[in-house]
Order: structure tokens, then sequence, then C-alpha cells
């Protein structure tokens, strides 16, 4: 009986050894891509705003534009929408401006007040591509700002970290 | 009883000792070529605002496929092929497919698109020596829900001799 066990077991090593001496071998080669930081974001838009009107009584009345959007799109993870204007805006006008969220990420800030430093405006942007959130602008005054002839301001809209 | 068992057995393994077995432990595989790529903004389908292209295409000759020391132009052989990753991202797929015979023997299959697991998985076969058969790549997937990152992987070509 031990005889036949060792025979079995030769014979399954045989087998294992001429399966195994089938000839295999390997190459390798590597793939390797680098996806670098991307964060794009594009304004389109020249709102024109005017006061022209008050109810007697009251302050001027404000006015907005949404006519504005901005296209953004980042592979980061929490990055906000700052922004600012060139130039202060006279004494007793303010001009404000809110930017809509991106489509399932991030927090708008609502209405923020424009200045020469920078303000958030979006909040915890996060890997997204939106080309359609909205730009509003809020140009308001009080009667001491007097009568001004036409001006501009260039807005700047940065996304970053 | 005994006996005859025995006698089946040492029949059985008898050939086996005359088998040139080193013949077969002969066949070899050389991989030539590598394929990197940087993707950045210019890579958006529509500037600010659109996602990435997720698709992208190796040169058609991006790696080359030689396979020697076979016993013969009869001598059939597989190539089956798997990944390793090194720092790869689940949203990746990475794909490969035969574009060239190559010179010498005979080559068949693999001539469409297919992807690359992490199992080994048949992807072309053979017979003889050939040499320059090329492989062409693709990596799908790719998208702004892939955070910044380097990404590698290693694609593992054995060539297994199939008699």
């Amino acid at each position: 009986m031990k005889r036949l066990k060792f025979l079995l077991l030769a014979a399954a090593l045989a087998l294992a050894l001429n399966g195994a001496a089938m000839g295999a071998d390997v190459g390798t080669h590597v793939m390797t891509f680098d996806f670098q930081a991307i964060n794009e974001i594009e304004v389109t838009g020249s709102p024109n705003l005017s006061i022209a009107s008050a109810v007697a009584g009251e302050q001027p009345q404000e006015v907005t534009d949404s006519s504005s959007t901005c296209a953004i799109t980042t592979n980061g993870a929490n990055k906000r929408i700052t922004a600012s204007i060139d130039t202060a805006m006279p004494a007793h006008i303010t001009l404000d401006v809110e930017v809509a969220a991106p489509s399932g990420s991030g927090t708008s800030q609502g209405y923020v007040m424009l200045t020469t430093s920078a303000s958030n405006v979006v909040t915890g942007i996060s890997h997204v591509a939106d080309s359609s959130p909205t730009i509003t602008y809020k140009l308001s005054a009080n009667v001491q700002a007097g009568v001004l002839s036409t001006d501009a301001r260039t807005v700047t809209f940065t996304l970053s970290d | 009883m005994r006996f005859s068992i025995r006698t089946f057995i040492i029949f059985l393994l008898a050939p086996l000792f005359f088998v040139p077995q080193t013949a077969y432990a002969d066949i070899s595989i050389t991989v030539i070529g590598n394929w990197s790529g940087t993707i950045d903004k210019n890579d958006l389908l529509s500037g600010a605002g659109s996602d990435l292209q997720s698709t992208y295409t190796s040169a058609s000759g991006q790696v080359s496929i030689d396979i020697r020391n076979v016993k013969g132009i009869n001598d059939a052989w597989r190539i089956d092929i798997r990944k390793v990753d090194n720092n790869w991202s689940n949203n990746l797929h990475p794909y490969v497919m035969r574009i060239s015979d190559g010179k010498g023997g005979n080559v068949s299959g693999g001539t469409s698109y297919q992807e690359v697991t992490d199992i080994n998985t048949p992807f072309f076969s053979g017979s003889g020596m050939v040499k320059g058969i090329n492989i062409q790549l693709r990596l799908t997937g790719a998208s702004i829900q892939i955070r910044p990152s380097s990404y590698s992987t290693v694609l593992y070509y054995t060539v297994v001799d199939i008699q």
C-alpha cells in the first residue's frame, strides 16, 4: 500500500513538473499619465447698469443685471472664486455681485460688495465643469452720490485655492 | 490486482521522463516601448466650463512585441495580458489592440480593443517566431473627477507555449 501511495505521488509530481515545463516568459511596459491641475474660469457678458429712478421720499432704486455668466472647470478640491474691481467705486455708490454656484458643487456667498480687494463669491468648489453659472450685478446709490456721468469698471474673477 | 495498478502507473510515468522539457522552457517575449502623456487644460473639450476628453489613443506602433526561441514554425503560443497598478485610478481603463502581424510566423486575434484588467486574459495567439508585432494602446475614463497626480500602471504580456 505504501508503495502504491509513493507511485501515485510520483505520478502527480511528474505531471506537475511536466506542466510547469511548458514555456512561459513575461515582458512589460509602463503606461504613465500626468494629470495636471486644471483651474479654468471664463466670464462672458458686458453688463450695463444705470440708476435713473426713485420713489419720492426714498433713496434711488437699485438696478440689477443678470446677463453675464461664468464657465468653470476644475479638477481640484475646495476651490473658490474671488472677485474684485480695478478701481474703487465713487462715494455713495455700491456695486455688488452674486455668482451662482456651479452645478453640484460649491456655495454661493450671495451678494458681495466689490472692492479693489479680492472677495469670495463662491467657495467649496470641487471637481466640476459648468458653463452656465449666472453672474448678477447690483448697482445701488444714495442721494449723496449726486449725478454722475457714465463710468466703467473691470471686474476680475479668480479661481484659486 | 496490486501488481496491475503499479504496472499501470509505471506505464503512465515512463513517457513523461522522455519528454524534452527543456525545449519548451525557452520561448521568450520582448516588449519594446512605453506610453506616457500629460493631460492638462489643453485637453478640455471646449475650454473652461467643459470636461476633459475621456479617450486618448497612442501612436500605432507605440509598443512592439517579439516572440523568440520557439521550437519551430508550428510551435503555438498565446499572449496573455494583465496590469499591475502603481498609482492608478479606478476611473481609468487601459486598452490594447494588435495592429500588425509582425514578420515571421502566424498571428491571430487581438485586432479589436481589449480592456486590460488585473486578471491575466488571453490577448492574441500565434505560432513560430515573430518579430515586430505592433500594439496600439488606448486610455479611457479621463475626466475632471480624477484628481491631479501622476498615474502609472504596468502591463504584463505573458507568452505561453501551448504546443
